[in-house]
């Protein structure tokens, strides 16, 4: 029988600085082994003498020799995490939990909409249908921060608007005193209007903070959205990821094991969300 | 005879205890000031079997309260330690709740994800069960399962039912009939031994008087309830003080933390029983606290077993057993809870 706590040793291969407190992280399996996920999935990264805590998947599923890890030091793990340098070792068990629809978004119109962090989570789906992209239809990217500092994979966006049929909406909560800046200013929601969002044919996919996620699937409903075409990704505290240590249980589910992804019919009827 | 069964005097007992702790660490319920607690049976301890419950239900030995999971040296690698078992285990006197509940342990530390922590232990013990004689007024197993205070072929190795001054020894495995090998301690079993123990399970379940009505409906019974005012005024009563779930045998919540030495470099990752009921149990970074409430805690505990373990583990999540009821300092008491909210009469 396999021991499910053990983890795997892994290297950062690199290390980028995504904003003032995030930085995303290239690990590799240490032993050379591929690994393979799927969007939306996470892993338990796990510094001995720190514990573990659940982290998603930020990069490209196609890259099956490296992953990366989007990380704000929020807490005593990924403060830890960020004294972390190029080189060193960390423990990685996964990949857990459902993932991103991406086949049933094949042949549709996909609306991406973040805030902040929730980006992170997002981005192995998004890369899949950059790599993919016959098989979408429209991608439309909506993409809140709370300031232009908050912003996570800014460098990449010039590339991603570059892709057919793809738009990148952007807003902040809050502009600095004389700050300059040519997109939106309002909470996420805001950008439904921005971007003339067309409920058919269309699946939504949706990751930040809980709340932020309340009005984001909720406004939605308002432009004639129904609950099952909208996706969302649940964080909840983990101590196994395995569906043992029974922290992260909402209803009969196990957020770690049928979730993160919910779809947001299943996931509105849980009690003690925000949603 | 349908059922294999023997028969061992019950002044015999502590002869059969001594016999099998020379090949098995034997734990069975011992009087420890005013509760059982289940404990290592060693040379001249008197084991109870007539007993009504143990304080603490005998999952400690699958899923111990701390458990360690690996001995990691951080800058050179890690090394894991599932406990090494020498000898079986043998717990004696369970009662059929707490087998029940070792049963839903099975089903939660198995499925596609089995935990070798668990198996390592579990495969390495033997139950020897005992019906129940003496319920009190907290025992409310006869709503859950209408066997009630006895097994029906399955949850044990070996069943004892006191039948006077022997006890009915049924056979529920291969390795429990092992430990009846043993020359001079067992006596062949008629039918009116069998016919005893069947009179002594029906006089003892009519002692089962406390009852949760319509087990079936309780799911959309409790989700119907959600907002009902009983909630917010036993909220009032509870201390969060978390006695409920380490007392409860189907409970398996843990927390995981590492444990450095002074040195820094050594350390081990320790699991830890952890419980639903206290404030930090669901929060995430940045303070995020999915049930900062005590309501909303009081609650999840009695939804998740009543309501939601059913879909999730295939049983319920309660096994009747009285402890959450007899244990709680501020009198909490779902079945009370439950009938008041139906507006049944609740006893004072």
């Amino acid at each position: 029988m396999r021991n499910l706590y053990v983890p795997t040793k892994a290297v950062i291969e690199k290390i980028k600085t995504q904003t003032h407190d995030t930085k995303t992280f290239t690990i590799k399996p240490a032993n050379g082994e591929k690994f393979d996920f799927e969007p939306g999935q996470f892993n338990m990264v796990s510094l001995l003498g720190y514990g573990e805590a659940p982290i998603s998947i930020s990069s490209s599923p196609d890259n099956k020799k490296t992953f990366d890890h989007t990380i704000r030091f929020v807490g005593s793990l990924t403060n830890t995490m960020e004294k972390h340098k190029e080189g060193s070792i960390v423990g990685i068990r996964g990949p857990y939990g459902s993932s991103w629809p991406v086949e049933e978004a094949k042949g549709k119109n996909v609306i991406f909409v973040a805030g902040g962090i929730g980006l992170a989570p997002l981005r192995p789906f998004i890369m899949q249908m950059f790599h993919d992209r016959d098989s979408y239809g429209k991608i439309q990217i909506l993409y809140g921060a709370r300031g232009t500092g908050e912003m996570l994979f800014t460098d990449e966006f010039n590339e991603w608007k570059k892709h057919s049929d793809t738009e990148l909406h952007l807003t902040v909560d809050k502009l600095e005193e004389g700050e300059k800046w040519d997109h939106t200013v309002g909470v996420v929601t805001v950008l439904y209007d921005v971007a003339k969002l067309d409920p058919a044919n269309t699946i939504a996919v949706i990751c930040g903070p809980e709340i932020m996620m309340r009005f984001a699937c909720r406004s939605l409903l308002k432009k004639g959205f129904y609950a099952p075409q909208i996706y969302l990704s649940l964080e909840r505290r983990m101590k196994c990821g395995v569906g043992k240590c029974g922290h992260c249980q909402l209803g009969s589910k196990f957020v770690c094991k049928d979730g993160p992804v919910f779809r947001y019919d299943e996931a509105k009827e849980f009690h003690d969300t925000l949603l | 005879m349908e059922r294999e069964a023997v028969i061992l005097k019950k002044s015999k007992v502590n002869d059969w205890v001594n016999v099998m702790r020379e090949d098995h660490t034997v734990y069975g319920p011992v009087k420890y000031k005013y509760d059982y607690h289940f404990k290592e049976l060693e040379p001249g301890m008197e084991v109870t079997l007539e007993y009504t419950r143990s304080m603490i239900p005998p999952k400690k030995f699958l899923h111990p309260q701390e458990e360690n999971l690996i001995t990691y040296r951080r800058n050179d690698g890690m090394e894991t330690t599932p406990t090494k078992f020498e000898q079986k285990q043998v717990i004696l006197g369970v009662h059929p709740c707490d087998a029940r509940a070792i049963e839903v342990y099975d089903e939660i530390f198995g499925g596609d994800l089995p935990d070798v922590y668990y198996w390592n232990r579990r495969n390495n013990t033997i139950i020897i069960a005992v019906t129940c004689t003496v319920p009190d007024e907290n025992c409310f197993c006869m709503s859950l399962d209408e066997s009630g205070p006895t097994l029906e072929k399955k949850g044990y190795d070996l069943l004892l039912t006191d039948i006077g001054d022997s006890y009915l020894v049924e056979v529920g495995s291969m390795e429990g009939s092992l430990l009846l090998q043993f020359e001079g301690l067992f006596e062949k079993a008629t039918e009116e031994h069998m016919h005893a123990k069947d009179k002594s399970v029906e006089v003892t379940k009519m002692k089962v008087q406390r009852k949760i009505p319509d087990v079936p409906g309780l799911h959309d019974f409790l989700e119907h309830n959600y907002e009902n005012e009983v909630w917010a005024k036993e909220t009032k009563k509870c201390l969060s003080c978390g006695t409920c779930t380490l007392v409860c045998p189907t409970c398996f919540c843990y927390h995981v933390e590492d444990f450095n030495r002074f040195n820094l470099e050594d350390g081990n990752r320790v699991r830890i029983w952890d419980s639903c009921q206290l404030i930090d149990f669901a929060e995430v970074a940045m303070g995020e606290n999915f049930r900062k409430d005590r309501e909303a805690r009081l609650k999840w505990r009695i939804y998740h077993k009543l309501a939601y373990w059913q879909e999730q583990f295939g049983t319920l999540g309660c096994t009747g057993c009285g402890r959450c009821i007899q244990y709680c300092p501020a009198d909490i008491d779902m079945t009370e809870i439950l009938a008041e909210i139906r507006g049944d009469k609740v006893h004072a």
